[in-house]
């Protein structure tokens, strides 16, 4: 899996200039000069899938690492101690989740020009009450389990008990949902996008050539169904990656208590 | 439990201030003026001042600001700077579309997207798993608006089944509902997953297991009610914002929903229009979520214990 | 084991069937003698004093009438004036109605109803957007300020004559009256309906409102009362479809009976064998262009704007990019309109350009392009973009929505910007006042912040001219400094595409939005 990550990255020896455009060439199928066949102004779509790629996978993965960060944090903080740190919390939480994620979004692409940078923000922005609060429930059914009570018990500090014991029951759920999410980010991109509040063209991700293309689904398909493909392949290796960090966990955990 | 739903009830209202407030912020300092949109192309400055006027935007914004809370405190709304029309009625006449669209997508996904993630989670491992789960994932990198115009061809063109396009009754519903679903579902069934396999570790687990419970037994009533916490949360999660209105879906199939709605009043910068559908939106949705804390304290009596000595 | 998965089944099935069990239900089921069409945004408002966008003119064309109207070649008619004397060189236009012409509330269009209608237009207590179709009139400036107490141009003769006086001769003038700002409104119910009245308008067009479900459908009947010959159909459908490809879906369904052709899908229909002769086209009224920022650097430099005229190969991108979906422009005005010879263009010349770019760029740094988030700018920006970098410009996009687009536009923060300009009456005046005369920069329509005070005086002479070779004359001298000096590059004027099914019979596609009275066609 990581392999193919690598090779997508490495990948980048390209025949075209992803932003050359030439009009002799409109709407191309796949040949073998363009393999991936062409868009609507005749550029080459192997290369700006290619890319692109780079570009989709660097936001979708810097904004995933973010919302779990603050996530992850939030959600313990508060399903642990719970009482006024909870409601103050859940109620940020609420009053973001309940915010449409684009007004969120457009309301922060104010503060910083538009470009590669606003769209991390804002995607960490939108997407980090979603995870506190499914952290913080998680985290509210298993703080009255036996062993957290039990090193309680032998006198762990609290730091410990939520570092140490709890933080680790709560990641499987948090990288599955990352996983999940990765694919997500990229879409939430090409919406962005569209609203003229994401990457500005003539850069190509695969979220924008998605959503700008997707007019030609029943005339030129090749023009959206690459960039489509690219990305749920993307998505499916984020989740198996996120499966099998969970389980390498598990063992360890395992064999630790053995 | 009633001091609970009570205490959360109060905590409602300063949260619709913070709401109001922040979304008055946010709405104001959007770059764009809604009095170019209204005036169109070819308008004197002498009308713009004029307009602006009647809108009241060239007021200070914290005047503004009183303004509209106390016109909020009288239960309305204002009106719309394009259409002239009362906000709080649009927003009464859609909000039923909104919440059969959201509960038509919910129906589909919740028994679907459980049951998928509870059979991935049993047969882990196994081709079946491998199926699902992908599948699962695809579901989730799918745009809507990709899947909805699949849909919608194959249906209605193809096989000239379902119609295509418009608000009404359930013929109209299918199509735009299955699409919102399928991501919900995918994130059910990876959330189902995870979490019940998680707690089929669980030593309770084991020892049920050990004690020579059956299988069936075993997996519905130890495993499921136990893997509810995390799933009953994310469909309060899905079904919330689904009611905050779903654009792409609804600009797909031309439904009559909040969610065009807003955005609308969004991309014209029509400021009462965006704070009525946000305030409706943040209710509903802080709403959904009180009931899925209610939720929890019904299926998981350890929340419960330590839910009521707060 | 067993039992689960016979559990699992169950479950399944149930949740399928709930899925299947409308697959018995046919589509929708349509009255006979409707015709549908479709509307892709919901027209903000219906009252004529505030309509500015295509939508709500087009509808409103079919609730009421103006006292002239535009026939299908584009020259002024008679609609509820019977007839009209102009005097006084111009400045004086006496009107006569026709007798017996009824609002759907069956009172009478009288000669106050005209005054009260353009008074609600100018009046200070109204917001009207559309003041500047009606404040030609004498004494409408000081009656929109609140100086005077009545609209002083405007005289009642009797029931049926009235008198408008001008405050300077304007040749456009009965053009202006044929747009949907000049209808006219019945007193009575305006007053009665208040805000409601741009949601349950009254009028006296061959069709009435017949519901208006905000966002999804409006359905206009006929008016059999109508006073002149009535339409040919029973009523009139608007569907709201947002989404291109879902109005395409249901008109190959048959659950349309016309649609605009979305680019995407022209090529198709193009070569359709079943559609093509289905098309129905006409040229349009409008001009699409790229705008310079002229009171700034770079493009304050009227070289550097020439040199991206020339190096910009607009033929190429209109036969292959678009299609052939216009007509090339030579200047602003569009070719049905301009009675003298087009000016001259600047042809593509890279090498020349480049030339330009080098010699005359002096402080180096990016140009701001302006564009909306419409995808087909995008797609025009990204190509205007290649040819004017390959000249050696360095041109960065900035893509904005609409609201904010245009209030950045109007402050004139961009350096370059794509905008088209569609004709509110067909009149070259119509492309030049509006566009470059200094009096209009921002908001009013002069975007390029152009000012030249030669073109400010040909325009003004042109407009008080009642000779037309002479007017014509004044026009040409305007528009050929303006493709002189270059103030914008114009692209083309942009063909109307129309697809219908073929049992429609008679369907016309007019230039301009308020023409289209919806009388001819039937099934």
């Amino acid at each position: 899996m990581v392999i193919f990550l690598l090779s997508l990255f490495s990948f980048f020896i390209v025949p075209y200039n992803p932003d050359i455009i030439d009009l002799d060439s409109l709407k191309q199928p796949p040949s073998l000069k363009h393999p991936l066949g062409t868009d609507n102004k005749g550029r080459d779509i192997l290369a700006r899938v290619l890319y692109g790629g780079k570009i989709s996978i660097s936001i979708a993965l810097t904004a995933a690492f973010f919302t779990m960060a603050i996530g992850l944090i939030i959600g313990l903080l508060s399903g642990y101690f719970g009482g006024k740190l909870d409601t103050f919390f859940m109620s940020v939480v609420d009053l973001v989740l309940a915010f449409p994620a684009l007004l969120l979004a457009i309301g922060i692409s104010i503060l910083f020009p538009p470009g590669l940078y606003t769209v991390m923000v804002a995607l960490s922005a939108v997407g980090w009450a979603s995870f506190a609060r499914l952290i913080r429930g998680h985290v509210l059914s298993i703080r009255g389990a036996l062993f957290v009570d039990a090193s309680r018990a032998i006198g762990c500090s609290t730091a410990r008990i939520l570092f140490v014991h709890i933080l680790p029951q709560c990641v499987p759920l948090a990288l599955v949902m990352a996983g999940l999410k990765l694919g997500g980010y990229i879409l939430t991109e090409a919406a962005l996008s569209f609203l003229g509040l994401g990457v500005q063209p003539p850069t190509a991700t695969w979220g924008s050539m998605v959503s700008a293309n997707r007019v030609f689904i029943s005339s030129s398909p090749w023009m959206v169904l690459s960039p489509g493909f690219m990305i749920a392949l993307t998505a499916l290796c984020f989740n198996l990656l996120g499966d099998e960090l969970r389980e390498k966990y598990d063992v360890e955990k395992t064999s630790q208590k053995v | 439990m009633k001091h609970y739903i009570f205490k959360r009830l109060a905590l409602l209202f300063p949260l619709l201030l913070g709401i109001t407030l922040v979304t008055f912020a946010i709405t104001k300092a959007l770059p764009g003026d809604p009095v170019y949109s209204i005036v169109g192309e070819r308008a004197s400055p002498e009308v713009i001042e004029k307009i602006r006027k009647e809108l009241g935007t060239e007021r200070g914004i914290i005047r503004q600001y009183i303004g509209y809370v106390s016109l909020l405190l009288k239960g309305e709304m204002g009106r719309s700077y394009y259409t002239n029309r009362r906000v709080l009625d649009d927003i009464l006449a859609k909000l039923p579309n909104t919440f059969k669209l959201a509960a038509g997508a919910m129906l589909i996904a919740v028994p679907i997207g459980i049951l998928l993630g509870f059979i991935t989670a049993i047969k882990k491992n196994t081709l079946v798993d491998r199926i699902i789960s992908g599948l699962s994932v695809l579901g989730m990198s799918v745009p809507v608006f990709w899947s909805g115009l699949i849909l919608m061809l194959f249906f209605s063109l193809e096989l000239k089944l379902l119609p295509p396009s418009g608000t009404g009754d359930i013929r109209y519903l299918l199509l735009p509902a299955v699409t919102l679903s399928l991501p919900a579902i995918a994130t059910l069934v990876r959330v189902t997953r995870v979490t019940v396999l998680d707690i089929a570790n669980k030593p309770f687990v084991r020892t049920a297991r050990a004690k020579g419970i059956g299988k069936f037994p075993l997996n519905t009533v130890h495993i499921m009610k136990n893997a509810l916490i995390p799933v009953v949360t994310v469909i309060g999660l899905e079904f919330g914002s689904y009611l905050n209105g779903a654009v792409l879906t609804e600009t797909i199939f031309g439904w009559d929903g909040l969610g065009r709605f807003t955005m609308e009043g969004i991309l014209k910068r029509d400021y009462p229009v965006i704070m009525g559908c946000i305030i409706t939106g943040t209710t509903v949705f802080v709403l959904v979520n009180l009931t899925v804390d209610i939720v929890y304290y019904f299926i998981d009596p350890r929340v419960r214990m330590h839910g009521t000595d707060r | 084991m067993k039992l689960n998965r016979l559990r699992h089944f169950f479950i399944f099935f149930a949740s399928f069937s709930f899925l299947t069990s409308c697959y018995s239900c046919s589509p929708v089921n349509r009255p006979d003698g409707y015709i549908y069409l479709r509307l892709n945004s919901n027209p903000t408002t219906l009252d004529p004093a505030f309509i500015v966008d295509v939508a709500g003119g087009n509808i409103s064309s079919k609730l009421f009438n103006g006292l002239v109207k535009l026939d299908e070649n584009l020259s002024i008619v008679p609609d509820i004036a019977e007839s009209w004397e102009i005097e006084d060189n111009g400045k004086t236009y006496i009107f006569h109605l026709k007798h017996g012409v009824f609002f759907t509330n069956n009172q009478e269009v009288t000669s106050s109803d005209f005054k009260y209608s353009f008074k609600r237009i100018l009046s200070p207590q109204n917001t009207s957007p559309n003041t500047w179709v009606l404040d030609k009139i004498s004494g409408a400036k000081d009656y929109l300020n609140g100086r005077a107490e009545d609209l002083a141009g405007f005289e009642i003769i009797d029931k049926y004559t009235f008198r408008i006086r001008l405050e300077r001769p304007f040749i456009p003038f009965l053009n202006l009256l044929a747009m949907t700002a000049a209808y006219v409104v019945p007193q009575e119910e305006v007053e009665r309906r208040g805000a409601d009245f741009s949601s349950s308008p009254v009028g006296t067009g061959p069709f009435m409102l017949g519901a208006w479900k905000h966002n999804n459908e409006i359905v206009l009947a006929r008016n059999n009362n109508y006073f002149m010959d009535k339409a040919k159909v029973d009523g009139i459908i608007y569907r709201i479809i947002p989404e291109d490809l879902t109005a395409v879906t249901e008109f190959e369904l048959g659950n349309l009976d016309v649609i605009d052709i979305p680019a995407s899908v022209y090529a198709k229909y193009r070569k359709s064998s079943k559609w093509q002769n289905l098309i129905e086209s006409a040229e349009g009224l409008n001009t699409y262009y790229l705008g310079f920022n002229c009171s700034r650097p770079p493009f304050d430099n009227s070289n550097l704007r020439k040199a991206a005229a020339f190096a910009i190969d607009r033929k190429k991108i209109l036969e292959t990019f678009y299609e052939k979906r216009g007509v090339p422009a030579s200047g602003p005005v569009p070719d049905t309109l301009r009675k003298w010879d087009p000016p001259d263009t600047y042809e593509y010349n890279p090498e020349k350009a480049r030339r330009i770019v080098e010699e005359e760029w002096m402080r180096r740094k990016d140009v701001e392009f302006y564009i909306t988030s419409d995808r087909e700018v995008a797609d025009m920006a990204e190509i205007i973009q290649f040819y004017l970098e390959k000249a050696g410009f360095e041109i960065k996009i900035i893509q904005l929505e609409w609201s904010a687009y245009k209030s950045a536009l109007n402050k004139g923060e961009a350096d370059m910007f794509w905008m088209s300009w569609w004709a509110d009456y067909p009149d070259p005046e119509n492309f030049l006042f509006p566009l470059f005369h200094s009096s209009n920069h921002g908001s009013s329509g002069n975007r390029t912040q152009y000012t030249n005070r030669e073109v400010d005086s040909f325009i003004n002479k042109g407009q008080a001219s009642r000779d037309l070779q002479e007017r014509n004359r004044y026009y040409m001298q305007a528009e050929k400094i303006i493709a002189k000096e270059s103030p914008c590059i114009f692209f083309w004027h942009k063909k109307h595409f129309a697809l219908r099914q073929p049992y429609l019979k008679d369907y016309r596609i007019y230039p301009i939005h308020n023409m289209d009275k919806g009388l001819e066609v039937f099934f």
